[in-house]
């Protein structure tokens, strides 16, 4: 597991280090990268937190089927999940069309990265939130109901803080992922800089013309990541 | 004030059909584990539609299936203990308290100070800031029944407040029990496998069998005519009730309200016990019998009830108490109501259990 | 524990497949042998055609293909190796392994050209290379660094309009297969590609808007045997045959190229 980044530590230019960090490229998919994974892991947790409980509680036909589909980006190939959001949501999709046809084009915009990011991302919170709404016990709500609560003041006081550990936990896993998503990116979104270049997806094309800043890059990616879980950690354990 | 209950409700393969009523006062609904009692309770709470039937609960219907009237169990104003607590294992001792006063609109230091009252009467002793894993289960079912109490509910639904409690915590939470129970002005359901709950806590019972009802009435009246096996051995238990002292090693003499027995006993004086006593281990003789059994009791027979193969015969005392016996026993001691007779019983045979 | 004998053994009977492939090859023919070519993605249709008509005509000759973008391929025989021919969409990448892997028999085999190519029902009504520059027209161009990339970045400056249509890039992509299937599935207005990726497959799905002569970039392709082959001399067939012989003719005359000056 280590070798890979340790070998990106010993062949990184470390004299050029700070110009190819601080380089106008490298600064700009930081920023994208950054505004792209926190709206990617924000709109997993509003729409996989309630596509799971809806998965843990509601009981009807197909719901297996719905699980399913609910996961499957996570197993898909990101550049089919790409492909698929292309004829969903690009400006000839099925949907996109009705989009474009009223002035919205998802494509090669910052939308559709973030769009991309939470298609492949989002599925990691609905497992989380599913299997915490499992373990929960379920009278806990029907002992709050017999107090005078109703179905929000249950959600607000008693399932989302009993749930918090498995909603911090998703959303850093869907962050994680959002941040290092590329194949559903470029497929879907394009690479453009400063609009839909993240950094995985400068580090793919730096590799091309200067290899030496695509390490420095995915370094960067990585210092990114680590700080992000380490300072997480705690919260992702603490019940 | 008063509770109408008339359902039957599914619970997986089996139904439960329950009909009763409860003015002020306390009912216990009595049973076998299994036998549907907490489904019952599910009812009335109104976690569990019914299959059909009707509750109202001070003339307020809260569940009619023929008239489509569900009331949820948000807006009942029913408060439920349950066997296990169910406490919030987020919130303090304090803030399971204050829970429903913050459901029901209160600001949080109302709600706070009003729980630490509520917590200080039911709960002495439990730290306000405590997590519900930080206490033990006599502690937790106290908190339990401040959560309930608090905000004053028209119907206390006790769902074996007492049964996953060890013997020390079942005393001590059964004694505020019975203080709460005496203040609590609406009907209160207590749903308990335990005969000692319900002839201790109860003013009536309900015997809830196999998804039946198959008695109700005075612990009395269930004494003097079990109409069913289970509650033969169950209800119609002799109990006798009060203090007891040590009389020599293992033996300690109680005082019940009408007379005298002698139980086993170990430890020092005690204010009040229930001692239980099965009427097939009380023998009754035309003669005062000789030999082992330190428990002689002569009296008057008041009553005798031949149910199939039983024969229940009420003695009048110093105490009084119901033996059973067959039919042919009857018969062949030729007793008839208003005949003198002694009752005897071993010491051994009484169970006595701290209150 | 099962489960994973089970995969064990399959990957064993995977890698005895794998090493024995070669010796039963060798019983049937005795002049069995591989060829590894590295190739940039606007050679993909053409050489995958050759490689079939090449292994006809040498019996137990297998060749396989890596294709890609140039720059890419460049670094990976770089560091990696693994190529005995390289063939480049551009100068720049062949003078990158010509540094480091090393080759030898370098010789210039096809030339190429760029076109535009825009989706077949043309929504931005794109008529010559100047219509790129009108507002709002959607413009997918290969990523710099990609010869394909460069060579439409460079006509487009010979044009003067180089500024105009930067700005209506909306994605730089991967190379020049990308930029085709951009197109293709009509996502954007117009893209610049090669001539030659304009194949018999794809015409049918685009439209092609000719870049004038005199602002155009002619990308000349090289071909050499790299340093460390294991076969230099079917490597030196391969170059032969793609360079002047029957390989040469379908280059140029089905598969869109232009043959080297």
């Amino acid at each position: 597991m280590l070798l890979p980044l340790l070998a990106l530590i010993v062949r990184a230019p470390w004299s050029d280090a700070w110009s190819l960090v601080s380089s106008e490229t490298a600064l700009t998919a930081l920023r994208v990268s950054v505004v792209v994974s926190l709206l990617a892991a924000l709109l997993s947790v509003l729409l996989g937190a309630p596509l799971g409980w809806i998965l843990a509680r509601a009981r009807f036909r197909g719901r297996s089927v719905l699980r399913a589909v609910v996961i499957l980006p996570l197993v898909l190939p990101p550049v089919v999940a790409g492909i698929g959001l292309l004829a969903a949501l690009g400006r000839r999709g099925l949907v996109g069309r009705l989009l474009y046809e009223a002035g919205i084009q998802l494509t090669f915009s910052t939308a559709g990265a973030v769009v991309a990011a939470t298609f492949v991302s989002m599925p990691l919170v609905v497992i989380a939130v599913e299997a915490g709404l499992r373990s929960l016990d379920e009278r806990l709500e029907d002992a709050a109901a017999t107090l005078g609560a109703s179905p929000g003041f249950r959600l607000r006081h008693v399932v989302l803080p009993l749930l918090r550990p498995q909603l911090v936990a998703g959303a850093i896993l869907a962050w994680a992922r959002a941040l290092g998503e590329f194949g559903a990116t470029i497929t879907f979104a394009g690479n453009l800089q400063g609009r839909t270049q993240t950094l995985p997806l400068a580090v793919f094309e730096a590799r091309q013309t200067d290899p030496g800043a695509a390490i420095v890059v995915s370094l960067l990616l990585v210092a990114l990541s680590v700080g992000v879980l380490v300072a997480m950690r705690d919260r992702l354990l603490a019940r | 004030m008063s509770l109408e209950v008339d359902v039957r409700v599914a619970a997986g393969a089996f139904t439960v059909d329950a009909t009763f009523e409860a003015g002020a006062g306390t009912v216990a609904l009595l049973g076998p584990n299994g036998a549907g009692k907490s489904t019952v309770v599910g009812a009335i709470a109104g976690l569990r539609a019914p299959e059909r039937g009707r509750i109202a609960l001070d003339g307020r219907v809260l569940e009619d299936v023929a008239g489509a009237v569900h009331v949820p169990p948000q807006d009942r104003r029913i408060g439920v203990v349950f066997q296990d607590r169910l406490l919030f294992p987020h919130l303090s001792a304090l803030d399971n308290v204050a829970f429903p006063l913050r459901a029901a609109g209160a600001s949080r230091p109302d709600a706070r100070e009003r729980a630490g009252r509520q917590l200080a009467r039911t709960a002495p002793g439990v730290r306000p800031d405590a997590g519900p894993a930080d206490l033990s289960g006599g502690e937790q079912q106290r908190v339990a029944l401040a959560r309930a109490l608090v905000t004053e509910p028209r119907l206390l639904l006790l769902d074996e407040p007492l049964a996953a409690l060890d013997v020390a915590a079942r005393t001590a939470v059964r004694r505020i029990l019975r203080e709460v129970v005496a203040a609590f002005e609406g009907p209160c359901v207590l749903v308990t496998h335990d005969p000692v709950d319900a002839l201790t806590l109860a003013a009536r019972v309900v015997v809830v069998e196999d998804g039946h009802v198959t008695q109700s009435g005075t612990p009395d009246e269930l004494r003097r005519a079990p109409r069913s096996s289970y509650a033969a051995a169950l209800v119609g238990t002799n109990l006798f009730r009060g203090p007891v002292e040590p009389l020599e090693p293992g033996v300690g003499r109680l005082r019940a309200a009408d007379g005298e027995v002698l139980v086993p006993w170990t430890g020092p004086s005690a204010d009040d016990v229930a001692a239980l006593l099965d009427p097939v281990d009380v023998a009754l003789h035309l003669l005062p019998p000789e030999g082992s059994p330190r428990n002689v009791i002569e009296g008057r027979v008041t009553e005798i009830v031949i149910e199939g193969t039983r024969s229940r015969v009420r003695v009048d005392g110093r105490p009084s108490l119901v033996a059973e016996i067959t039919p042919g026993s009857v018969q062949r001691l030729g007793l008839h109501e208003g005949d003198r007779v002694w009752a005897s019983f071993k010491t051994v045979e009484v169970r006595v259990e701290p209150l | 524990m099962t489960r994973s004998s089970i995969a064990g053994t399959c990957i064993i009977l995977a890698l005895t497949a794998c090493s024995s492939a070669p010796i039963s090859g060798g019983e049937s023919s005795p002049q069995a042998s591989e060829l590894t070519v590295f190739a940039g993605s606007s050679l993909t249709k053409g050489f995958t055609e050759l490689g079939a008509d090449f292994e006809a005509a040498h019996p137990g000759a297998t060749v396989t293909f890596n294709f890609g973008p140039s720059d890419g391929l460049a670094a990976q025989i770089d560091s990696e190796g693994g190529a005995d021919v390289f063939a480049s969409a551009s100068q720049t990448w062949m003078d990158d392994v010509a540094g480091k892997a090393g080759i030898t028999g370098r010789t210039d085999f096809v030339t190429n050209e760029l076109v535009i190519i825009t989706p077949s029902d043309d929504p931005a009504g794109i008529g010559s290379l100047d219509d790129l520059a009108s507002p709002g027209v959607q413009v997918v161009l290969a990523a710099e660094g990609v010869p394909v990339g460069d060579y439409a970045r460079e006509a487009l400056t010979n044009a003067k309009i180089d500024g105009a249509v930067l700005a209506n890039v909306v994605s730089n992509a991967e190379d020049d297969a990308a930029v085709v299937a951009t197109i293709i599935s009509g996502e954007a207005d117009a893209g610049i590609v090669y001539v030659s990726d304009v194949t018999a497959e794809v015409a049918p799905g685009v439209r092609s808007v000719e870049i004038p002569d005199d602002v155009n970039v002619i990308a000349t392709y090289p071909i050499a045997i790299v340093d460390g082959s294991s076969n230099t001399e079917l490597a030196q067939q391969w170059v032969h045959f793609v360079t002047t012989g029957d390989g040469q003719t379908r280059l140029v005359g089905e598969f869109g190229f232009l043959p080297a000056a």
